[in-house]
């Protein structure tokens, strides 16, 4: 008898503080993001898609074709390809594979005139694989118009 | 005159939602109880080891993110560095030590509140995964601040860190400190006083002591059967050495016990990244390491305190820039090992319970 | 032995619904009460994906993510579902090994028509970071099952996730449902 009443009053205690909790919830501030309508702000360092800002100065990027991004890539997703000798030459190909990039950022860290960034943007799925070859255009593209803070912020100090 | 039964064979997975991923358990079956659990592995046998000889060590780091045990990346980069700096004779600063402490501890957290969020789902309280998710989103938002990714942060380097902190972040990171034990609560008044949740895990699937010395089992599932070991305080890396904090033991060694371990655990962690965050001192947060460094001729072994327990990188140079063979001591491989032992003898309802306290993560076991 | 003479084919739903399409093509406007038909079928099932809980690596993490309080994917009426027999929607979530491949095929092939793929994150869409100098990665799941929807990103987070899942809502809600499943059954 002691036993079920034990029993009997455990189980309504359980009941009891687990029932509190989710009312409390209840009233405790929303944290869904209505996602289509609303966005999280992504913080800048964000690792998103990748793109080539455009040098306000000159016109042009601002790739050296040093290659250094092409052989850090772990997944080999990046290829360059260029014409000319010593200080003439030009990019003809900078291509991405941001299907096979897994966006860790190697390149934005090796890049010496940080001519790749991440660009906190992260939506561009598609039908067709064949979209997520990016090429120089893309990537010229994908580079937002206001400046932005890509992954490269380092403070010291405390 | 007994009744002649036949033993049934069970095939639990790949694909089913409680199996944590792609594990598949053939389960004899005696009526309801369990005669023999065998483990069928290698559904996620992603082969880092074998890219890890094509790959230099910086671009390795990006590697064990994803190739091991994906729910704690952090860890999987402290293992492997730590193997790499020891080889290496590279130096860490002092002030990304720390970083590296804090960093570890939240993940951590958040390792530990996926396990109890998906375990949560498996004994039926669908509710703990909501409320674990939600604390989680926070983590995860700090992390974002501080290394730019959500689950995969390439963020150690050899011989240091990657950025420093963002302003403001010890503060924010302060107030989830603060506010984190009333939700630890919270999970506490979901499950500790449940008595659905206590009857499916209090003395449900026992590991002995001497049971879990034999079959290897390690991190909190040896915690709860009365083992007294972490290799943060046996071994100490980074800035363990320097902070203060317990080890959770039961002698139990049962469901409840390990839950309760790992309850503990979160706890010490939130007392880890307050004094790490307090003594955090100021200066470089990565020594000078070439892109692609060259290890010296040799072959180290680092082990490492996992959210899961005891791993190990067992590493050989031969000199080049890549490594000439990498060797991972998967911890969730050997829990998945005293899993049999656990399992012995209980009905087949408590497989669930039994396969979710032990916290595996098929891509560690599988690498 | 005795042979069955051969029964004679008993009409079914969709013998019905082929035989309706046939007046209204015949019909001066049935082509419009045709469309405003599968609009409306189609509206329905845009809203209520339900996907299979099938999580390989890294991204299913943050797939429960998505289900979970922050992102909420139950707003747009996608609910797990635990079993292919219930589900027209498969996430491929996370790398998949070449003895994992068959099993993929296996759920897929279970799942009813009309069906829907999305491949989630890099390494389901070709490998990702396991495309070189590796032995067991499936080279992306469009070997094995057909894919609607592909989502970048390593793994990609939830928000990208559901950009993908209303994107195949704006597929489905412009298909020739009726007609399509008719053809297929001829």
């Amino acid at each position: 008898m002691l036993d079920l009443a034990t029993r009997a009053w455990e189980a309504v205690t359980g009941l009891y503080l687990g029932l509190r909790v989710t009312i409390l919830a209840l009233v405790r501030p929303k944290n869904t993001v209505k996602y289509p309508i609303e966005k999280v702000n992504v913080s800048p360092r964000w690792h998103g898609l990748l793109a080539l800002p455009i040098d306000p100065e000159t016109g042009s990027d601002m790739c050296i074709i040093c290659f250094q991004c092409e052989r850090v890539c772990p997944d080999r997703c990046i290829h360059i390809e260029a014409t000319g000798r010593a200080k003439d030459r030009v990019l003809t190909r900078f291509d991405i594979e941001m299907d096979k990039c897994c966006y860790c950022g190697l390149c934005v860290e090796v890049c010496p005139t940080e001519a790749i960034v991440f660009v906190p943007h992260y939506e561009a799925s598609t039908f067709n694989r064949s979209n997520l070859l990016y090429d120089l255009d893309d990537l010229r593209r994908a580079t937002p118009k206001e400046p932005i803070a890509h992954g490269v912020v380092r403070i010291g100090g405390r | 005159m007994p009744l002649r039964t036949e033993q049934l064979m069970l095939n639990m997975g790949p694909q089913h939602p409680s199996t944590h991923g792609v594990l598949r358990l053939v389960v004899t079956l005696d009526g309801e109880n369990i005669v023999e659990v065998q483990p069928d592995i290698g559904y996620l046998h992603s082969s880092v080891e074998k890219m890890m000889e094509y790959r230099t060590y910086l671009m390795n780091v990006a590697l064990v993110d994803r190739g091991m045990d994906y729910i704690a990346a952090l860890a999987n980069e402290e293992g492997y560095l730590l193997a790499v700096e020891r080889l290496g004779g590279i130096d860490v600063p002092a002030r990304a030590r720390w970083l590296r402490t804090i960093m570890l501890e939240f993940q951590r957290l958040s390792s530990h509140l996926v396990w109890l969020g998906t375990w949560g789902i498996d004994l039926g309280a669908t509710t703990v995964f909501l409320y674990c998710f939600r604390e989680r989103e926070v983590i995860l938002d700090l992390f974002e601040q501080v290394t730019g990714g959500r689950l995969h942060h390439v963020y150690f380097r050899p011989g240091g860190v990657y950025e420093d902190l963002p302003p403001g972040w010890t503060d924010r990171a302060l107030a989830f400190c603060d506010e984190f034990p009333g939700h630890l609560q919270e999970y506490h008044d979901l499950l500790t006083g449940n008595p659905i949740f206590l009857a499916r895990t209090q003395g449900v699937g026992v590991l002995p002591k001497d049971a879990a010395i034999t079959m290897g089992a390690c991190g909190p599932v040896a915690r709860a059967s009365g083992i007294n070991f972490d290799v943060r305080k046996a071994f100490p890396y980074e800035a363990y050495g320097e902070v203060e904090f317990d080890i959770p033991t039961f002698e139990q060694g049962d469901c409840f016990a390990r839950y309760l371990v790992r309850m503990e655990e979160m706890r010490q962690s939130l007392r880890i990244i307050r004094q790490a965050i307090e003594k955090l001192p100021p200066g470089e947060i990565r020594s000078k390491v070439q892109v692609t460094v060259k290890l010296p001729k040799g072959e180290v072994y680092a082990r490492t305190e996992s959210p899961r327990g005891d791993l190990g990188v067992y590493l050989v140079s031969s000199g080049d820039d890549m490594p000439y063979r990498v060797k991972i001591r998967a911890p969730s491989f050997s829990n998945l090992y005293a899993l049999t032992e656990m399992m012995r003898g209980w009905k087949v309802a408590d497989v669930i319970a039994i396969l979710g306290s032990v916290d595996i993560v098929l891509s560690d076991v599988d690498r | 032995m005795s042979t069955q003479p051969p029964q004679p084919p008993v009409p079914s739903r969709l013998a019905s619904i082929a035989a309706a399409i046939d007046i209204l093509d015949q019909l001066p406007g049935g082509n419009l009460i045709l469309t405003k038909v599968e609009y409306l079928l189609n509206w329905g099932r845009a809203a209520s994906l339900w996907p299979l809980t099938f999580g390989l690596a890294c991204c299913a993490i943050e797939m429960m993510a998505a289900f979970a309080g922050r992102f909420d994917l139950d707003r747009i009426g996608v609910i797990p579902r635990a079993t292919p027999r219930q589900a027209d929607l498969m996430i491929v979530a996370g790398r998949c090994t070449i003895k994992m491949a068959p099993i993929v095929r296996r759920l897929w092939e279970q799942m009813p028509e009309p069906k829907y793929v999305i491949s989630m994150g890099s390494c389901a869409t070709c490998g990702g970071p396991f495309y070189y100098d590796n032995y067991s990665i499936l080279k992306g799941i469009d070997q094995v099952v057909p894919v609607d929807v592909y989502v970048p990103g390593c793994p990609p987070r939830p928000e990208a996730l559901i950009e993908g899942i209303l994107k195949l809502q704006e597929k489905i809600k412009v298909e020739p449902f009726l007609r399509r499943t008719v053809a297929a059954q001829a």
